[in-house]
């Protein structure tokens, strides 16, 4: 479903991602892990074409991405995303939210935007403030927002970027039970997150990264009692204190 | 005064042993004379107040004269309205010929429908009557006002003035100025060279130049760069000068809405798969305009009043056509009246803008909590 090979990326002189490679099959679900500066959001931006890779090749369903290409927008329709600070557009309703992509992007009519946008929001449990503002919402309840509006264009691959860092302590459980009952409907997904727990109970595969490069790829039960690097073993140890 | 004011208060402040007190009581005493201090502070100022009023109001009102002929008939104590009374209709249709002034009020009654239904909550159609507004009121004002097409006989915009012309003015000003302005703010953020640099070359220079000193040069030296015998519409070329200069202001004001709608905004929409278009009218300049609404009245207000301006192309707008009005020998002497009258006309239609826009801030913010 995802390939990248040999991916390199620069900031400037920086350098933020160093031979990337990495094959995601469909219905997989991967968790992407690592100290923070190592390059995870970097990685998974790189797969929608946020952000510009300067080396290598990635492919989405066989198509290759390229943030500067045509047909950027096209692939991207079909690549959910969820950002740390959910991004929800202030100005329209929770409802409206989900709609307006599938009406602008995908010629949807809005009885059936509506129809799909309130399914939506019935399996987030959210759908009693479906015509509330963003602001109205608690955290929780934007992420989870954030998360049926990335479904409502049917995607074929979910990408998380740290979705519950930016989250109350309370809340965290709420957009992960939303997270695991997706990843429970054989949804692909890559996240990057420091929630362990999530990464044990859904993950595949743990992917850990370190200064822009793939240090170690594991199955979670693998990753985390026989971790093969020191440094996966220091980042393990800081996690889970 | 002071003094006087220092005696009323234990007066004052007695009464309620006397008399029950009124809610209107309460209230003054509660919040005009809750200390000394304060209350001196209170009735100096009201004490002032009233001495404005008492030099102001006998000119203005009880020693004034409203009707005559010409300036000998006021007798000098008061204003002499008369002279505003008397020239009213042309400060409002400045020459537009007699016989065709129904269709300068058919066109400001047009406006003024167009805009109460656009204005007042709870009329229905808000998006069909600002459609219609915009694209088909336009044409039909121009072919009422200007004519000589479908029936209606031409009347030239040399003709025009007055109240009348400000409006056209101002109001084809805030209309063109608006797209520009939002195209010219688009531009100056493109990442395209040419595109960029088009929309900094343009908003910088028009910034810069005083407006007097560009309508100037547009009418005497304009035509020197033009074929012998071809003539430009003064009424057309001031309109073109004050959208130049608007639309340069007014894409600062944009660029600065657009630049306060975060990153997080373009890349969430940019994930979702929106381009450059559809994020930009969906996402961006809904979130932008709501922040830019102070600014875009500031600017509409100030426009209205540099329609003034245009006195220098030779154009009889409302404030000129005044001036002209009060140097006419039968009316030598009633400046003053005049300016007032232009005064009160221009504040009264910038307060309503300000007061709309407050409006609106209010309930936006009202949706946002």
């Amino acid at each position: 479903m995802i390939r990248m090979t040999g991916v390199h990326k620069w900031f400037g002189a920086f350098q933020a991602l160093d031979d990337i490679n990495l094959k995601v099959a469909q219905g997989e679900q991967v968790v992407v892990c690592g100290p923070s500066g190592s390059g995870k959001s970097t990685m998974i931006r790189c797969i929608n074409g946020l952000e510009h890779h300067q080396r290598g090749t990635i492919e989405v369903g066989g198509q290759s991405v390229s943030a500067t290409g045509a047909g950027i927008e096209e692939i991207r329709r079909d690549i959910g995303m969820v950002f740390q600070s959910f991004n929800l557009f202030p100005h329209l309703t929770v409802l409206q939210n989900l709609t307006l992509a599938p009406m602008k992007l995908r010629r949807m009519r809005r009885p059936d935007a509506d129809e799909l946008g309130m399914s939506l929001l019935r399996r987030v449990h959210i759908e009693e403030h479906a015509s509330k503002l963003p602001d109205e919402l608690s955290g929780g309840q934007q992420q989870r927002v954030a998360i049926a509006r990335a479904l409502a264009m049917t995607p074929r691959v979910m990408l998380f970027d740290e979705p519950t860092s930016a989250l109350d302590p309370e809340m965290v459980k709420e957009v992960l039970d939303v997270m695991v009952d997706l990843a429970e409907t054989g949804m692909t997904m890559i996240c990057v997150t420091h929630e362990m727990g999530f990464a044990r109970a859904v993950a595949d595969r743990v992917v850990f990264m370190c200064d822009g490069c793939i240090v170690e790829q594991a199955t979670p039960d693998d990753f985390f009692s026989v971790p093969s690097t020191d440094r996966a073993r220091q980042f393990i140890q800081q996690v889970i204190h | 005064m002071t003094m006087r004011a220092a005696t009323t208060v234990p007066e004052f402040q007695d009464a309620p042993r006397e008399a029950p007190l009124h809610g209107w009581m309460v209230w003054a005493r509660r919040n005009l004379f809750p200390t000394p201090f304060d209350t001196v502070l209170n009735l100096t100022v009201a004490a002032l107040f009233a001495w404005v009023l008492a030099l102001v109001l006998p000119w203005v009102l009880f020693d004034a004269t409203w009707s005559g002929d010409s300036r000998a008939d006021c007798d000098g104590r008061g204003a002499c309205w008369a002279f505003v009374v008397n020239r009213f209709d042309q400060f409002i249709y400045g020459f537009y010929p007699l016989d065709e002034r129904w269709r300068v009020n058919f066109a400001i009654a047009g406006l003024a429908l167009g805009l109460t239904a656009l204005l007042v909550r709870g009329v229905p159609g808000k998006r069909v009557t600002g459609l219609l507004m915009l694209l088909v009121y336009p044409l039909l004002a121009f072919w009422l006002l200007k004519g000589g097409f479908l029936g209606l006989p031409e009347v030239a915009t040399a003709r025009w003035g007055g109240l009348m012309l400000t409006l056209v003015i101002g109001v084809s000003g805030i209309v063109l100025s608006f797209p520009l302005g939002v195209a010219l703010a688009l531009g100056r953020r493109s990442g395209l060279p040419v595109i960029h640099g088009f929309s900094v070359v343009f908003i910088e220079l028009w910034r810069g130049l005083p407006m007097v000193t560009v309508l100037f040069m547009a009418i005497v030296m304009l035509p020197y760069f033009l074929p012998a015998g071809m003539k430009l519409d003064s009424l057309g070329l001031a309109v073109a000068g004050i959208v130049m200069f608007q639309s340069a202001y007014l894409a600062e004001i944009v660029r600065g809405g657009l630049q306060a709608v975060s990153k997080g905004q373009y890349e969430a929409a940019d994930a979702l798969g929106f381009g450059y278009w559809r994020t930009t009218f969906y996402i961006v300049l809904p979130q932008a305009i709501r922040i830019m609404i102070p600014g875009l009245v500031n600017n509409s207000i100030s426009l209205l009043k540099d329609t003034t301006l245009v006195m220098v192309v030779g154009l009889f707008d409302l404030l000129n056509i005044v001036t002209a009005g009060s140097s006419d020998p039968d009316w030598l002497g009633t400046a003053a009246e005049g300016q007032v009258f232009v005064g009160l006309v221009f504040w009264t239609m910038c307060f309503g803008m300000s007061r709309y826009s407050q409006r609106l801030e209010r309930s936006v913010r009202s949706r946002r909590h």
